[in-house]
């Protein structure tokens, strides 16, 4: 009687080891030797954008074709009204966690106001929606620090969905004039 | 009784451990994911030959236009990474399109060495250009198996827009890309995956 409960005992004690092993080690020993370690303050889905294509005037996807990515954006105060950084568009929905501008340089002035927002389009051109709640004055802007941009409290206004993009845009209050150019680094962290 | 439920445990729980490495091959959309995901959007261009020292000089893009009077291979290329990595999923935008093309106007995702030469085709059918949906996302169908989606140290994955009747007519495509990949892991670890880790 003592005999059996000793091996039932022990066929207990190497069912739960195995248990312990198969759904507790080998997992955690997946996550180490997959690189998970490296990124314990990101998901596995978390990407940082800080590359783009500047264009002039609307921002519709199909002015980015012949031109050339950068992670410097640039607007002239004396070209064109409106101008847009342009971030790759997504094949499946993104949510965008926190966006920063750093103003590299600055250099000129402009008579009027100019604003930089942060907005989503769908692949013609047309404004979706807006995604910071303040925009950004970048004359008076700082050129030494990134500058957190305070966004929507609305999820709807924080998700870019297939078929949009996610683009930084520059705008004046009047006609172009003046001789601002403005030079920013952008950093956006989506999921 | 209660030995009984104990040994008919037991053996279930051996009967999963050793069946687990003989489970279907995971499909690349559904394989436990082995690390961070990384989306390539961004691209190099290269006309005619895809050999990777060709986008020395060049500026990335996010889109290419192809035109069938101009060229009969243009190759979207991806950066190159020295690790060795999963294609987990591919997909394709069409902005545009206008004219036509007497011959098949065709996509495909395929993987080079830096050298230019073809290692695999991803992409298991063929994309006609002259018909595929334009303005919407479409996916591209990768191999049953995830093993037939690696991406080596010294390869690149590259779309390749390619005509089949030489040069001519006027077709006009404007697109852009997404593949998504993910890094490798260990053997074992991969061994015992299908039950451990599921996204």
């Amino acid at each position: 009687m003592q005999e059996l409960f000793r091996k039932s005992n022990l066929v207990w004690l190497l069912s739960i080891g195995m248990m312990i092993v198969f759904f507790i080690v080998l997992p955690a020993a997946a996550k180490e030797g997959s690189g998970r370690s490296d990124d314990k303050s990101a998901s596995l889905t978390t990407e940082n954008w800080n590359m783009g294509i500047t264009v002039e005037g609307t921002p519709s996807y199909t002015a980015l074709v012949g031109r050339l990515v950068s992670d410097v954006g640039v607007f002239r105060s004396a070209r064109s009204t409106q101008a847009a950084t342009i971030f790759p568009a997504p094949a499946s929905q993104k949510t965008i966690k926190t966006a920063s501008v750093y103003v590299l340089s600055r250099s000129g002035t402009y008579t009027g106001t100019v604003t930089l927002s942060l907005e989503i389009y769908d692949l013609s051109g047309s404004l979706q929606h807006k995604v910071n709640t303040v925009d950004i004055d970048l004359q008076t802007a700082p050129t030494d620090a990134w500058i957190p941009l305070t966004l929507s409290t609305s999820a709807v206004n924080l998700s870019i969905s297939p078929g949009e993009f996610l683009a930084f845009t520059y705008r004046l209050n009047g006609v172009p004039g003046g001789n601002l150019d403005v030079r920013p680094l952008f950093d956006v962290s989506v999921e | 009784m209660i030995k009984r439920i104990t040994k008919i445990l037991l053996v279930a729980l051996l009967v999963a451990m050793l069946t687990a490495p003989f489970q279907a091959q995971a499909s690349p959309e559904n394989a436990p994911e082995y690390g961070r995901r990384q989306y390539l959007r961004t691209g190099f261009i290269l006309v005619s030959s895809s050999k990777y020292g060709g986008v020395a000089g060049k500026g990335a893009s996010l889109a290419v236009q192809f035109r069938s009077d101009r060229h009969n291979d243009v190759y979207f290329v991806f950066p190159a990474v020295s690790g060795k990595l999963y294609v987990r999923q591919a997909s394709y935008y069409l902005l545009s399109r206008s004219g036509a093309y007497s011959g098949n106007a065709n996509l495909s995702l395929e993987v080079y060495d830096f050298n230019g030469s073809l290692q695999r085709t991803l992409s298991v059918t063929k994309v006609n250009l002259q018909t595929t949906p334009t303005q919407t996302w479409s996916t591209i169908s990768l191999p049953e198996s995830i093993d037939d989606c690696q991406l080596q140290p010294g390869e690149v994955p590259a779309f390749h827009l390619a005509l089949d009747d030489g040069v001519g007519g006027n077709l006009d495509v404007r697109s852009i890309f997404e593949v998504a990949t993910e890094p490798s892991t260990l053997t074992f670890l991969k061994f015992f995956f299908p039950l451990v880790v599921r996204k």
